[in-house]
């Protein structure tokens, strides 16, 4: 049988600059295949490459032996092919826009009926036919997407991060469909993703970064690569900071990630030996070594350095006074639109804590980061940050409060120092003590010999620190961190929690809100959030929101599996 | 039917479902333009009505109550009386009124002796426009008086020879009439370009163009889809406002339907082409809506001949102007609406608007093909 893709010397150029460069690979027949590759790193070029939109400008592409430049026409009969974003429109029901698709690919009408019912089947969309896309949950929307694609039964499905932004339980539940696509129906499936636990249940993966293939091969043999070259050592929760930075600075380590009760620690060579003063740690389910660590060896193999872990000594916010805590949420409740989407919340954060508020994307996590940040008021319930009530004194607390919502700069056409300069004018310290923060801020954070330049042409890595030394500028108590995870690559987002860790070390106190039960191990406690999946608007939800406060461990995370797990109410209808 | 036919039948019917149902679109391409019509052709006028006018009498006669009497009769002016020069002098000085009419001691004595009598007319010249209206009027208004004088025997006849003004095609001179024509073609060139750009730029961003784009449909039978079906919602939006402006503004219709029509199509079809050029080369909505702004409302205002006389543009502005629709389509409609057909000014605009049209479509088909490649 003929391959479903082969590249060879794949060359786009936009504007001069490569975006794919010389990629080669072979995907057999009836796999299933995702490209994961940092943000920029030319994951959906190559993707809108094998679907013909766009025209190489070396090398080609053969779709089961057909070349997709001289061949088009017989190729886009044999593709589907679902686009970023929702893809289907809002106005049109779910029926509508299917027909459009089977329409536009001549599927007749006499056996359309079959079909319609097979694929929708296939999605799980059958009795949602009459409903707006408008209407439906993300998850649903996707799911649309998908049967779109599938209308006429391509033999090679191309997905441009049908996943993005769903939560832990509706992302396994995709692949799960696409898996079934692959095996029952024999459709081949090449998708993105930046999710590296999703690429680790495919058959294969492309790894890009800067438009050039690292890797490629199944993800088995990559994350074995890796296996070789790890070491868990046992630490305890007091001095795990002071070992990772201490472990970070040794000969052949290349990253430590630092898990609550263990050091997860790459070497740059399978013969390297952890230092005889440290206990070697068990292995266990989070020192397992993931498809995330072989990219890190991978990217470090090529010279792709990490950026070094920051010490924060100058910059460390004021000591507060002993046993205060730098956030109290006591008997937190909200609504919005007459629905109660928070109740019951009682937290405690004390200085240098980390604390992870883990659970689905939903409504309710949105409406309990808006209240922290002061954006809405509870209808009952107090908030007090760094001892100051949020209530009473709404701008002494925010003083004291840093929100990061995205791990990009936050002005793209400002320089680093101007945005610090920025953001520091919103504070309270006086001209000259600013001066001299922003400037060791700059240097503690490695943002010196780019203080200049616009930040939004920063690597991913370096925009991740312009957006925390905009956070850190006026010495808040508290740090409040929205899902750190989305479209990084693997070795920012390692950046991000070994500087998270940094920054708690140095004082200040974070809640981290994220979807990955991955990321709980890497917390001192978590918040536990259950918010019930609302189909969409128009569809009847009864959201409702409680929330469990454990210490991480193999117990938290059977929780947390429960919780994603657990069949959900309106589950059905979205 | 062909795969293309049928291909082409689903997408027009895709427009047309989505724009039933979405009530921003409807209320941009119908309601909007009629809102506005009626706003603008209420609300903007060009011409002076109840300007107050100062008359200084320093001595009163049967002659200068008989010409402030004119005054005080025309429904130009709003005409005060007054017999202190100070105060008088003073009122146009604070703006109090908009021209002052001057009959002083030589007035009373030369219009009986010598037939010519001299009048002063003094006019705050702050508003350019206004001012030239008010001593136009007021000369007009003198003129008048004395002819009158002159026909009724009461002074010599050294004035006999008088000119009779006739306002041919506009006999109101109503500045409504003339504008209407020109606000629905200023109207129509922002509402067209922006419905088309706004649409594809939507397409873009909601990721729904790629997907189509990848099913054997090609981007020009997307793009034809959308100009075909648009070019029916902006053929209603234009039939609309003329019925509007002839059953309601009560504008005359003295010409025929027919280069009505072909004007209406081609109109539409350039400022969808338009908005497609524009929605090809932006990113994101907001750029289309900043492009559309630019390219497609300045210049028709501007240019359009339809506030600003184009023959006393210099020459360049006016060549540039010939690239503009809206140029023609305003001499159009205001030559049927208010002249009739007359084809010697009516071809060579149709004409153009047929070129700009081909160029346009053309374009998009063109540009299409680049971006795609």
């Amino acid at each position: 049988m003929t391959d479903a893709i082969i590249s060879t010397g794949l060359v786009k150029r936009v504007g001069g600059a490569a975006v794919i460069d010389q990629v080669d690979f072979t995907m057999p027949s009836g796999e299933l295949w995702s490209v994961i590759a940092p943000r920029g790193g030319g994951r959906t070029t190559l993707i809108r490459l094998i679907a013909g939109l766009t025209r190489p400008d070396a090398g080609a592409i053969r779709i089961f032996g057909r070349d997709t430049v001289r061949e088009a026409t017989a190729v886009q009969d044999i593709i589907g092919y679902v686009p970023q974003g929702v893809g289907s429109y809002d106005t049109l029901t779910v029926g509508e826009n299917f027909k459009l698709h089977a329409d536009l690919r001549g599927v007749t009408p006499d056996i359309c009926p079959a079909r319609w019912r097979h694929v929708l089947g296939l999605s799980g969309l059958t009795h949602l036919t009459d409903h707006r896309a408008a209407d439906l949950s993300l998850f649903a929307r996707r799911r649309l997407a998908l049967a779109c694609a599938l209308a006429a039964m391509p033999r090679l499905l191309l997905l441009d991060e049908l996943t993005a932004g769903l939560d832990p339980a509706s992302r396994m539940e995709m692949l799960d469909v696409l898996r079934r696509l692959a095996g029952d129906e024999k459709i081949s499936i090449f998708m993105s993703t930046t999710y590296t636990d999703e690429a680790e249940r495919c058959d294969g993966v492309v790894f890009l970064t800067d438009g050039r293939r690292v890797a490629c091969g199944a993800p088995r043999e990559l994350t074995a690569l890796a296996a070789r070259r790890m070491r868990a050592v046992a630490v305890t929760a007091a001095d795990r900071h002071a070992t990772a930075a201490w472990l970070r600075g040794q000969d052949g380590v290349i990253d430590v990630e630092v898990q609550r009760t263990c050091l997860k620690v790459i070497t740059d060579h399978p013969d390297r030996e952890v230092p005889s003063q440290l206990t070697v740690a068990l292995p266990s389910a989070t020192t397992a070594p993931r498809l995330d660590d072989a990219f890190v060896c991978l990217l470090h193999d090529r010279g792709v350095a990490m950026l070094a872990a920051p010490v924060l000594h100058a910059t460390a916010p004021p000591r507060p006074p002993s046993g205060a805590s730098v956030l109290e949420v006591r008997g937190l409740a909200a609504r919005r639109h007459r629905r109660v989407l928070v109740h019951g919340i009682g937290l405690t954060i004390a200085p240098g804590e980390i604390v992870g508020l883990i659970g689905p994307d939903g409504p309710g996590r949105d409406l309990l980061i808006r209240l922290l940040c002061g954006l809405e008021r509870p209808s009952a319930g107090v908030i007090t940050i760094g001892g100051i009530d949020l209530g009473n004194d709404r701008r002494r607390a925010l003083a004291r409060l840093a929100h990061i919502d995205s791990a990009a700069s936050p002005y793209p056409d400002l320089a680093p120092v101007q945005i610090l300069q920025f953001f520091a004018s919103a504070g309270s310290l006086r001209r000259a003590e600013r001066e001299s923060r922003i400037g060791s801020l700059l240097t503690e954070l490695g943002l010196k010999d780019v203080a200049a330049v616009p930040s939004g042409s920063l690597s991913t890595a370096l925009q991740w620190r312009v957006a925390l030394a905009a956070a850190l500028v006026n010495a808040p108590a508290l740090m409040l961190l929205a899902a750190p995870r989305a479209h990084l690559d693997p070795l920012t987002r390692r950046l991000v929690w070994s500087d998270v860790g940094a920054v708690a070390a140095a004082g200040t106190g974070v809640l981290i809100a994220s979807q990955a039960t991955e990321d709980a191990e890497l917390c001192d406690r978590v918040l536990l959030l259950d918010f019930d999946r609302i189909a969409g608007p128009a569809l009847p939800a009864k959201v409702a929101e409680t929330a469990v406060q454990k210490r991480p461990g193999s117990a938290t995370l059977a929780a947390l599996s429960a919780l994603f797990a657990r069949p959900r109410q309106g589950r059905s209808a979205g | 039917m062909t795969p293309r036919q049928r291909r082409m039948i689903a997408l027009i019917a895709k427009e047309a479902r989505q724009t039933a149902r979405n009530r921003t679109a409807l209320g941009v391409a119908l309601a909007g333009p009629i809102v506005l019509l009626l706003l603008f052709a209420y609300g903007v006028s060009l011409e002076t009505e109840r300007v107050p006018l100062g008359i200084f009498v320093e001595h009163s006669t049967p002659d200068t109550r008989d010409l402030a009497g004119a005054f005080y009769n025309a429904h130009y002016f709003h005409a005060v009386i007054m017999d202190n020069r100070r105060v008088a002098l003073d009122k146009l000085a604070t703006g109090e009124v908009g021209g002052l009419i001057v009959l002083d001691e030589d007035f009373a004595r030369a219009a009986v002796a010598e037939g010519n009598a001299p009048v002063q007319v003094l006019v705050d010249g702050t508003d350019a426009r206004i001012a030239r209206q008010v001593s136009n009027y007021a000369e007009g208004a003198v003129a008048t008086w004395l002819a009158q004088r002159t026909l009724a025997g009461r002074i010599g006849s050294a004035n006999s020879v008088g000119s009779a003004p006739r306002v041919w095609f506009n006999s109101e001179i109503k500045s409504r009439y003339f504008l209407v024509p020109g606000i629905i073609g200023l109207l129509m060139a922002v509402i067209g370009p922006l419905l088309s750009a706004l649409m594809v730029a939507r397409e873009r961003e909601q990721g729904t163009m790629d997907s189509i784009l990848a099913t054997p449909a090609s981007p020009r039978e997307f793009m034809y889809a959308k100009l075909i079906f648009y070019m029916s919602l902006g053929v209603a939006a234009m039939t609309l406002m003329l019925l509007v402006s002839v059953y309601v503004i009560g504008v005359p219709f003295r010409g025929t339907l027919r280069p009505l029509v072909m004007a209406t199509m081609l109109f539409v079809a350039c400022n969808l082409a338009l908005g497609l050029l524009i929605s090809i080369t932006s990113r994101n909505q907001l750029a289309a809506v900043q492009l559309t702004l630019t390219t497609g409302f300045l210049p028709a205002y501007m240019l359009s001949g339809f506030l600003f006389d184009l023959r006393n543009a210099p020459a360049p502005i006016q060549w540039l102007s010939l690239i503009v629709p809206s140029r023609y389509v305003v001499s159009i409609l205001q030559t049927t609406l208010l002249v009739g057909d007359e084809w010697r000014i009516l071809l060579p605009d149709l004409g153009g608007l047929a070129l700009l049209a081909i160029a346009l479509v053309a374009g998009v088909g063109l540009l299409l093909r680049r971006r795609m490649s």
